[in-house]
């Protein structure tokens, strides 16, 4: 049996709060770098821990505090980045809303041929997604950390629930939280979901 | 005296004389092979000059994701023995009713004794110490302990209830506990992880002795959040130092070391008993790396035994003084105790 430890990057400065921040390459504000050190104390002592991350900046911050005695050694992954809002990037769901009412409803029912303003279509991002489990499904580390953010890890969650991946904001998985899932012969089963430890 | 617990006694070896050093220990049930090599390179890193994770919160998360639980659901202990008391403690109250199935571990008896619960046993009988599954679940529908005691696989008995059994025990603690003693599961299933099987039950695991620790004196407990919560309310702070903090991370980083020695336990246990029943000693049946033989006078023969420098268990603090309890070693110390065992038959 083998380990995937999920991990959603630290939390962004205030004023990106409640804002679409997908491809946006923010920092970790303070508050982050506190719960990214926090994520320290669990996964002390564990050098064969093989850490997976996103290539954004508030991934990689919080995978160098997390684990930092891998330091340079997490393995960038480009599937593991945010979905790109495009046009909606840096915009709240008001904005977003007034500006493009069928396009959020669209997004809502995860409608098959719906792209973000000049973004991420949603099934490339259902692509990449796909692509991300089935290479977590079949790793060979007995534990793997993977730094990502919330709507990879929410989606995946989903995906592996068996649940519809429109249904992904009900799940809860707070900024620096850990997510826990068991493989065994190739298949998932999740123990835990945004827990702080 | 009456032997409490397995391991040497240096007082005792001092008045007969006897070097510690010249005596092979098969009084205590120890995985032979030793923890994992790189044990000792972690306890080497540790720095005694600082406090320990108060919440041991490496280790917690990486025994929650081995036993597919939530580190909530997991409460890290300074050995078995200060987890039992933990729940006698915050689970008894004075004139409780509780149930031990035995014969079995002295510490159950002793922490509710402690606490004054009201004490009753369920006692398996020799020849084969087999226990009535049909009988235990009657009894324990019937007394309604608040606490039910199960060593599984049991000690020094060595019998084991499957799964099924186990959770009619724990259906039939209803609204009572039932405390799972698993200490010895490594040695006789395919994992010594898992949840536990139902909300009532709350499953101690050892680490002294498959991951063969006895000396930095760790364990763990997996249960529903609400018994942990008042378990860890008494427990005291810094339970668990640095030093088995640092060696259970360890070994925790090298499961195949364990699954590798687990193996080689058994076929050792499995070639001691062979040996031992060939010189016609009364081996009682179980699947466990500890042996439960049928001597006469156990006192006696430890005495002997111990003459010969080996060292086994006398069972009369079981309530079993006609027993002894040998634990397995390795093949070249099991031939010296079978050799030790034909000289005195």
């Amino acid at each position: 049996m083998n380990t995937i430890y999920l991990v959603r990057h630290g939390a962004v400065p205030r004023r990106y709060r409640l804002r679409f921040i997908g491809r946006t390459n923010v920092p970790l504000s303070q508050e982050g770098r506190r719960q990214a050190r926090r994520l320290a104390t669990l996964f002390l002592h564990r050098p064969e821990l093989v850490v997976l991350c996103s290539p954004m900046r508030r991934a990689r911050a919080t995978a160098r505090l997390a684990v930092p005695h891998h330091n340079g050694k997490s393995q960038i992954i480009r599937d593991l980045r945010e979905m790109d809002f495009g046009g909606w990037e840096g915009l709240t769901f008001e904005q977003i809303r007034r500006l493009d009412p069928s396009g959020v409803d669209q997004w809502a029912n995860f409608s098959g041929t719906f792209r973000f303003p000049g973004g991420e279509r949603l099934r490339s991002f259902q692509a990449r997604l796909r692509r991300v489990a089935r290479g977590l499904l079949r790793h060979r580390a007995p534990e793997l950390l993977v730094v990502s953010h919330g709507g990879v890890i929410r989606s995946l969650l989903c995906l592996w629930k068996g649940i519809p991946l429109c249904r992904y904001p009900e799940i809860n998985v707070p900024p620096g939280s850990v997510s826990i899932v068991r493989v065994q012969n190739g298949k998932p089963r999740i123990i835990s979901m945004g827990t702080s430890g | 005296m009456l032997e409490t617990h397995g391991g040497l006694n240096l007082l005792e070896l001092a008045d007969a004389g006897i070097e510690p050093a010249s005596v092979m220990d098969f009084s205590a049930n120890v995985n032979p092979f030793g923890p994992s090599p790189h044990t000792l390179a972690a306890l080497r890193r540790v720095d005694p000059g600082s406090y320990p994770d108060p919440e041991a919160r490496a280790l917690r998360l990486a025994l929650a994701a081995a036993n597919s639980s939530t580190p909530e659901n997991v409460l890290v202990g300074n050995g078995t023995a200060d987890l039992i008391w933990l729940a006698a403690h915050s689970l008894l109250k004075p004139g409780d009713p509780l149930l031990i199935v035995g014969p079995t571990f002295g510490e159950y008896e002793r922490s509710a004794r402690a606490v004054g619960g009201r004490l009753s046993h369920f006692t398996a009988r020799a020849p084969d110490f087999q226990i009535d599954i049909d009988h235990l679940t009657w009894t324990i529908r019937d007394l309604r302990p608040r606490l039910t005691f199960l060593c599984n696989p049991n000690n020094p008995t060595g019998q084991h209830l499957v799964d099924a059994d186990v959770q009619r025990v724990a259906t039939a603690c209803g609204r009572g506990w039932l405390i799972l003693d698993e200490a010895y599961r490594g040695f006789v299933s395919d994992s010594p992880f898992g949840p536990p099987p139902r909300p009532n039950v709350i499953v101690l695991r050892s680490m002294t002795k498959d991951f063969a620790l006895p000396g930095l004196r760790l364990g763990y407990a997996v249960a529903a959040s609400k018994p942990l919560e008042r378990m860890r309310a008494f427990q005291p702070p810094w339970s668990v130092n640095a030093a088995a903090q640092a060696a259970g991370l360890a070994c925790m980083n090298d499961l195949k070391h364990l699954w590798r020695t687990l193996d080689m336990t058994t076929q050792s246990a499995g070639m001691l008993r062979a040996g031992l029943t060939r010189t016609g000693a009364r081996v009682v049946t179980a699947p466990t790396h500890f042996l439960l033989v049928e001597v006469g006078d156990g006192g006696t023969w430890r005495e002997r035994l111990m003459a010969e420098g080996c060292l086994v268990r006398d069972c009369a603090s079981f309530g079993l003084p006609q027993f002894v309890r040998v634990g397995t070693r390795r093949a070249e110390e099991n031939d010296t105790l079978v050799r030790a065992w034909k000289r005195l038959t």
